[in-house]
């Protein structure tokens, strides 16, 4: 139904309006060439096509203005194809429509010199003169005639009895008068003699002729014949009465016939340059008249043709144009329906191939890209499950992967850096500013493959990655393995416990070793020594004797001082050594007890200010070694007590709390004093065996402290105080 | 749907036409209908029309010029009220020459073909004071009817150049009004 009504709609305002428009066009050219020729052909149709060509125009012209405001709506709205399709017109109307003037002003030009050259001057003054000679020639015989009839006039006897028919009969000749015929004023004849014995009934003058005769006494003029020539008709009153009334003789006298012929020939010739010169602007005007809606019927059928036209050429531009942009915005389903078999045809063709294989090539790479997010989930999820830390750059230097376990081992959110490069992070977390550095080594270097320990610092500890880095393959040439490095990636593990151990492990067998090789003489020394006093202090004078007692004296003391050390190292060793059977000697303690007991062993009863204890963490109970502990408390104490020695207003503050802002919750102890403080150059390695800053330290308290609260899975902490002093901060995890 | 700027093409174009129609309906003086007799009771009708001729300047000077001059009579009878034509007869023509050699009028009866001279162009137009149109035969039912008698100078046998200036210029619009003259058929 749809299909029936465009076609119907089609028909109406396009398909008739075009036909009845060539149709006019048609008519208009014919009326031209029928003006010349003055037929009747057309006569009756004239009018309605001039009035039909001008509606015609006046249709055009709405269409075409009204096609113009569309295309420029369209044109300021940018619409597909709009442009162009101004263009192709404004082409196609500078082709045709000079052209198209230049015809039609040489028309005109060459129509008016044609018309005017039609009368010649010469031509019309030998016509007029012609005419004139004939009428001349005419009005002679008229005279003439008259003459002779005026004559007869006088010669006719009209009285009854005197034969007046024969006096007529004899008076009519071949060279005269061919019909004589006696009437009244009112045509009436009574008597009439033709020279054609079958013209009984004579011709009868106008009435005109009439009353000029019955004016003037006489009437004389030529005239043309029944018979197609010419004669000369004269009334001429008779001078006698009969029966009392007036009569008057009529006389035909006809002209020489090839006279008649040669004043036809002149006349038609004359009436026809007469009546053309008289026609002369009337014709121009129509010429130009016609010639003009031609023109214009012409010149708006090629504006419209033009429009149409550019709208057909163009529109498959506009759907090519429309499609395009669908397909740049991701729409690959467009299809351009085309049945043209041009270069259009061909393009669209292609233009659908195309997207049909961009398609296919989407599906390709959609499904590829799954691939790869498979592979990629796949990928992460095997990293997130290595305890490793593993990293990867792009060629810039970029993190564009980090697992979980790098952030947990370097201690930083390190997906929140994923997109950043090595400067940017390394600026935000000096922490791993080594690594970085090394990345960007390798990376500038363009090193394959790379292996190397680092020593980092996190939260004051030390930490030791073991690194290794490989440059993943570029793809510059379309094959894996050419071209630029496509990126880098980097595993590193935490060595540091292993470090630490193997450290620890040396430290102990050393110590152990100490222990046994410096601890087994010293007694054999000591008794030495003591044996020398005994036995030679009796037998030498008093000065010598000082000086023995001196020298023994210094010995034992030695010896117990290297004892003393002998037995840190003891100490030392034996914690190593049961690093792995702690588990056997937990128990539920009451760590504030055990604070207070040991606290108390270092009060100063001269000085009740020195300890300040405040614990609070017996709330919970905590699950440890008892021995260890205590000496945990022992050296973390002693070492505030040898801080604050000597100084007036030394101070101690021994605090315990549960932190429940976390979970598992803890217990924390905190050493307070206001002493000396930590030296700088140690700070970084305190935990380290050998590090004191006691003159006669071992360098062994902090490391046993160390490794007592690592072995409760805990976490120590020493920095200086604001005010002054240091602050050791221990925390214990409570079991849920 | 039509849209508003074609039913304006359209609108216009009508109105075009109707002001073409209206050119050619006015009725001019020079022409005038005196009388009209008829007996509609004999078959075929014979319809006697008395008239008075006078050409305008711009017609005597085009027939002085060599144009000749086509006058035209309808007589035809409709039915009243409805306005539908019975019969109709166009056929009645003359035609009015100017001879310069002889200077005489030349009058051509189109039907008859019978032609006369004439010295005066008024002695012309004056034969023509009384013409006598018969027309086809016809049977009319009882009813209403009116007789229609028109006497004009058909433009559209002009010349061609002189149509369209003879169409819009008052000189060349010679025509009688519709002489009407209603009568009714009993049975």
């Amino acid at each position: 139904m749809a299909v029936s009504d465009l076609k119907l709609r089609r028909l109406l305002f396009k398909t008739l309006p075009v036909i009845a428009a060539l149709v006019l066009l048609l008519g208009a050219l014919f009326l031209i060439a029928d003006v010349k020729e003055g037929s009747d052909r057309f006569a009756r149709h004239y009018v309605w096509v001039l009035v039909s060509t001008i509606a015609a125009l006046v249709v055009m012209l709405a269409s075409i203005a009204s096609r113009l405001i569309k295309l420029y709506r369209q044109v300021r709205q940018e619409k597909p194809g709009a442009r162009l399709t101004a263009t192709m017109v404004r082409v196609f109307l500078v082709l045709t429509i000079p052209p198209a003037l230049i015809v039609y002003l040489f028309s005109i030009q060459f129509l008016n010199e044609t018309i005017n050259g039609w009368f010649d001057v010469k031509v019309e003054a030998a016509l007029s003169d012609s005419i004139e000679l004939g009428q001349r020639f005419l009005d002679m015989q008229t005279l003439q005639a008259r003459n002779q009839v005026r004559q007869l006039a006088d010669d006719i006897d009209i009285k009854p009895g005197n034969q007046l028919a024969t006096q007529l009969l004899r008076r009519v000749s071949a060279a005269g008068p061919v019909e004589l015929s006696i009437m009244d004023y009112r045509g009436r004849a009574f008597r009439t003699a033709n020279i054609d014995p079958n013209e009984l009934v004579p011709s009868r003058p106008s009435d005109f002729a009439l009353l000029q005769a019955g004016e003037r006494g006489t009437f004389a003029a030529a005239e043309p014949a029944p018979n197609g020539s010419m004669q000369v008709r004269v009334l001429t009153q008779l001078p006698e009465q009969r029966e009392g009334i007036n009569y008057l003789i009529q006389a035909l006298y006809p002209l020489p016939q090839n006279f008649t012929e040669l004043a036809g020939n002149i006349q038609s010739e004359y009436e026809r340059f007469q009546r053309v010169d008289y026609l002369r602007d009337s014709l121009k005007q129509s010429f130009i008249l016609i010639l003009t809606l031609v023109l214009m019927i012409s010149i708006l059928l090629t504006i419209l043709a033009a429009m149409n036209a550019a709208r057909r050429m163009v529109r498959p531009i506009s759907e090519l144009a429309e499609a395009t942009e669908s397909v740049a915005g991701g729409d690959l389903e467009r299809v351009i329906v085309s049945k043209q078999h041009d270069e259009l045809g061909f393009l669209i063709h292609s233009f659908n191939l195309m997207t049909t294989e961009l398609k296919e090539a989407s599906r390709q790479n959609e499904e590829a890209r799954a691939l790869l997010r498979r592979q990629r989930e796949y990928l992460r999820t095997v990293l997130s499950r290595l305890s490793a830390g593993v990293l990867s750059f792009d060629g810039d230097g970029y993190l564009t992967t980090s697992n979980e376990s790098s952030s947990t081992i370097l201690g930083i959110p390190l997906h929140q850096f994923e997109g950043k490069s090595l400067a940017e992070i390394s600026t935000q977390q000096a922490l791993i500013k080594p690594l970085t550095t090394r990345i960007q080594t390798a990376i500038d270097l363009h090193e394959s493959s790379w292996r190397e320990e680092l020593k980092l610092t996190r939260e004051g500890s030390p930490l030791v990655l073991m690194c290794r880095g490989s440059l993943l393959p570029g793809y510059d040439d379309g094959e894996p393995g050419s071209g630029s490095s496509a990126g880098l990636v980097v595993v590193f593990d935490d060595v540091t416990v292993l470090d630490q151990a193997q450290r620890e492990a040396a430290w102990a067998e050393a110590a152990r070793r100490m222990a046994h090789e410096v601890k087994n003489p010293l007694t054999p020394i000591r008794l030495s020594a003591e044996r020398l006093q005994y036995k030679l202090a009796n037998k030498l004078d008093e000065k010598d004797q000082a000086m023995l007692q001196r020298a023994t004296d210094t010995i034992v003391n030695q010896v117990d001082a290297l004892k003393d050390l002998v037995n840190d190292f003891g100490d030392y060793a034996q914690q190593t050594a049961t690093n792995v059977g702690l588990s056997q000697g937990l128990a539920k303690l009451n760590l504030d007890a055990l604070i207070r007991e040991v606290a108390g062993m270092y009060a100063d009863p001269e000085r009740p200010q020195l300890l300040d204890l405040q614990l609070a963490g017996g709330a919970q109970p905590l699950s440890g070694n008892t021995g260890q502990l205590r000496q945990l408390l022992h050296n973390l104490i002693r070492n505030a007590s040898d801080a604050v020695s000597g100084q007036a207003n030394a101070k101690i503050e021994i605090h315990s709390e549960i932190d429940s802002s976390q979970t598992p919750n803890s217990l924390v102890l905190k050493i307070l004093d206001n002493g000396h403080g930590l030296d700088q150059a140690i700070s970084e390695r305190l935990f380290q065996p050998g590090t004191t800053s006691k003159k006669d330290g071992s360098g062994l308290g902090l490391v046993i402290s160390h490794k007592i609260v690592s072995q409760h899975k805990g976490s120590i902490q020493l920095r200086n105080r604001e005010q002054g002093g240091a602050v050791v901060e221990v925390r214990f995890p409570l079991e849920v | 749907m039509i849209t508003r700027l074609k039913m304006l093409s359209i609108v216009s174009l009508f109105s075009l036409l109707l002001s073409a129609c209206q050119l050619t309906d006015t009725a001019d003086t020079h022409f005038s209908i005196q009388s009209v007799e008829t007996d509609i009771h004999n078959q075929p009708i014979k319809v006697d029309i008395g008239l008075t001729l006078k050409f305008s300047a711009e017609v005597e000077e085009a027939l002085n010029k060599g144009v000749t001059i086509p006058l035209k009579v309808i007589a035809r009878i409709v039915r009243d009220n409805q306005l539908s034509l019975v019969v109709e007869d166009r056929g009645y023509r003359w035609e009015i020459h100017y001879l310069p050699m002889s200077r005489h009028y030349l009058l051509t009866d189109m039907q008859s073909k019978e032609q006369t001279t004439w010295a005066r162009l008024r002695h012309a137009l004056g034969s023509l004071d009384r013409i006598m149109v018969e027309l086809p035969p016809v049977e009319l039912e009882p009813g209403n009817y009116r007789l229609e008698v028109k006497v004009f100078l058909d433009r559209r046998r002009l010349p061609a150049p002189m149509r369209l200036p003879a169409l819009v210029s008052s000189g060349w619009k010679l025509e009688t009004n519709w002489y009407q003259w209603p009568f009714q058929i009993s049975n």
